[in-house]
């Protein structure tokens, strides 16, 4: 047997219509789930440290913009506050760091173009100064 | 041979990775002595390996005349193992007798399966050292 | 004399017909661009090498060849006709694959769904060539992209169809760099190849380890048949995300899975037997393979074209095809389109993100056709 009817009697269209869907939905529910998961985590992180800490006073939050400026100088004035932060000199990985925490966007980039810039410089093995 | 994470930490290349990061790719690379006049990378043929130099000095020569040498702690040889066209763009000697660390694409790919976060980092890097060499072997044409 | 005679009688000389000189040159192409072309050497090389040890000639019933009972061949092929080198790899697999990507943008996960279209569209076309409901859906697996599903699911429903479509499968697999660029240029324009996606936000290691065992429940309750497959899954990211095994979830992600894959390929290119594999079948087989690798694709991305006209921030397309389970090849690709198109538009986390959730969607697609075919 050949063609659509042998797509008909092997219960072939039906199967190509429950298969796609049971997926879809499977992962569709798993997606929402794990999309919902690190409320979770926090609730129950933020439950345990009630329970064992006294409550800590909240840092002032930085506000990056979503896009940053073409010129350097002026990408460079943003991250002053993130550098006012660190001690001089300080680790590439802790200015990423504190970068990523305040939702700097393309942090790797943007400390690429700083360093090529001369904005930042290697003090010496691993550690920076900001040349501002 | 395997590799500690310590030797990695002063590298320019790696300056920016966190302890673990650095643990990581240390675990996956491995160390190769190299002797002066050894050709370690062949222009054509197929890229499998990328390289970081720890000492010595190596020639890449592109295709025309024009060739550059590399004997900074911390540079890549042999990007196109990662980045496209997948064979070699220049023919790397050994000047000296050094040190470098290598890895293979498939070791690269199963550091990057395994640390999303981490393979983007280097790709970030190894693409940004690829324009830089594209433009230089182009100014031999 | 006579013993002589009996002898060169019983020599694979003697014994040779042309098909196992075709499966020979065959075998022999595969050990060449594995050693001197370094093209997939950890697969081609042992299943190029099977298919020379299956196809040297010889005395049936001696008890050598993969197909005869006590043999050492058959009880090597046992773990891939039972499906147990397969679900080591997965063991393997699950150790190394990090889900952080995918945690910071669930929605990737429904590209990893779409691209199993692939593997529906070719069930009704086998179906459509006359294959048995069966074999139709052991043809329609290659379409997920996954070598050790595609085996798994073959050796459940039609054993006789496992070198074929395994070889098919990997085959496929490697030609990930041809087949997939031209689907995804001729599918997305330069503007939509140019979509750069916003950083992922940063995942706990608490959503790390919890994300397989809500996994392995939804997944194993839905389609329970895919037990074998994303149990060890799960368990293998378990280890690797808990961090109180690390000495096991190394050796998964090493020892273990080289040692499943060594004998996976190796048994798997045995079985291609010229006399069994050389068929009209094992033509059509390739045929569909390649048709259910690229519906996979085109799907992948069509349905990122059509999420991203619900969806204020807009997705990268191309990713779509990242959601076949070929880990990491498709997502390279997807990486390197999108880095010719704008050479700073890095796709390649994302991508990951869509692989990842390929390799769940395939094995779900498999129990799915087994419960189907039951």
């Amino acid at each position: 047997m050949y063609g659509l009817e042998a797509i008909s009697a092997n219960n072939g269209w039906a199967m190509a219509i429950i298969g796609p869907l049971i997926v879809m939905s499977g992962l569709t529910i798993l997606a929402i789930i794990i999309s919902q998961l690190h409320k979770l985590v926090a609730l129950f992180d933020k439950k345990a440290k009630q329970t064992t800490e006294p409550p800590i006073k909240s840092k002032d939050e930085i506000s990056a913009p979503n896009i940053f400026p073409n010129d350097i100088l002026k990408t460079a004035k943003i991250y002053q506050v993130l550098i006012d932060k660190l001690e001089q000199p300080f680790e590439l990985s802790d200015l990423y760091q504190v970068a990523v925490q305040n939702n700097f966007p393309h942090p790797i980039l943007t400390v690429s173009r700083l360093r090529d810039a001369g904005i930042l410089i290697r003090e010496s093995e691993g550690l920076f100064i900001w040349n501002r | 041979m395997s590799i500690d994470s310590h030797i990695l930490k002063p590298l320019d290349f790696f300056v920016d990775f966190k302890q673990h990061e650095l643990e990581t790719c240390a675990a996956a690379l491995k160390s190769r002595t190299v002797a002066a006049g050894e050709v370690i990378i062949e222009r054509g043929t197929p890229a499998l390996t990328f390289f970081f130099i720890l000492s010595g000095a190596y020639e890449v020569a592109f295709e025309g005349d024009r060739s550059i040498i590399l004997e900074q702690k911390g540079e890549v040889m042999g990007w196109s193992t990662v980045i496209r066209p997948f064979h070699y763009t220049g023919t790397i000697t050994a000047q000296k007798d050094g040190e470098v660390l290598e890895i293979s694409s498939s070791d690269f790919f199963e550091l990057i399966q395994g640390d999303n976060a981490l393979g983007e980092k280097i790709m970030k890097k190894i693409n940004k050292i690829a324009s830089e060499r594209r433009t230089i072997a182009a100014g031999s044409q | 004399m006579e013993l002589l005679l009996q002898f060169l009688s019983n020599t694979g000389f003697y014994l040779a017909d042309y098909r196992n000189f075709v499966m020979l040159a065959i075998g022999s192409l595969f050990v060449y661009l594995a050693i001197a072309k370094k093209y997939e050497p950890l697969l081609l090389l042992p299943i190029g090498f099977g298919v020379l040890i299956g196809n040297i000639p010889f005395f049936k019933g001696f008890g050598l060849g993969i197909y005869e009972p006590n043999s050492v061949l058959h009880y090597l092929y046992f773990g891939v006709t039972t499906g147990v080198y397969p679900s080591i790899v997965f063991l393997g697999l699950g150790a190394m694959t990090d889900f952080s990507s995918l945690l910071a943008r669930p929605k990737l996960m429904l590209l990893g769904a779409a691209a199993q279209t692939g593997i529906w569209v070719t069930l009704l076309s086998a179906m459509a060539l006359g294959f048995m409901p069966k074999e139709a859906a052991s043809i329609a697996i290659i379409g997920g992209a996954d070598g050790p599903t595609s085996i798994f699911l073959t050796a459940k429903l039609a054993p006789h169809l496992i070198g074929p479509i395994a070889i098919a499968a990997y085959s496929y697999m490697a030609l990930i760099p041809i087949i997939q660029p031209p689907i995804m240029r001729l599918l997305t324009t330069r503007q939509e190849r140019r979509i750069h996606m916003s950083e992922p936000r940063e995942v706990s290691k608490k959503e790390l380890m919890v994300f397989p065992v809500i996994g392995l429940f939804l997944c194993c309750f839905l389609a329970p048949a895919s037990i074998p497959l994303l149990g060890t899954f799960f368990f293998g990211n378990i280890m690797k995300e808990s961090g109180v095994v690390d000495r096991l979830a190394n050796t998964a992600r090493s020892a273990v899975i080289d040692t499943a894959t060594i004998f996976l390929g190796l048994t798997v290119g045995a079985s291609t037997q010229g006399d069994v594999f050389l068929t009209p079948k094992s033509v059509s087989i390739f045929l569909l393979g390649a048709v259910a690798f690229s519906i996979a694709t085109a799907s992948g991305i069509i349905f990122a074209k059509i999420m991203n006209l619900f969806m204020k921030e807009k997705i990268n397309p191309l990713l779509g095809a990242a959601g076949v389970s070929a880990v990491p090849g498709s997502a390279r690709e997807v990486h390197l389109v999108g880095l010719k198109e704008d050479p700073t538009n890095f796709l390649l986390m994302h991508a990951m993100a869509c692989n990842s959730s390929g390799v769940i969607g395939s094995a779900i697609c498999a129990g799915i056709l087994w419960s189907f075919m039951m």
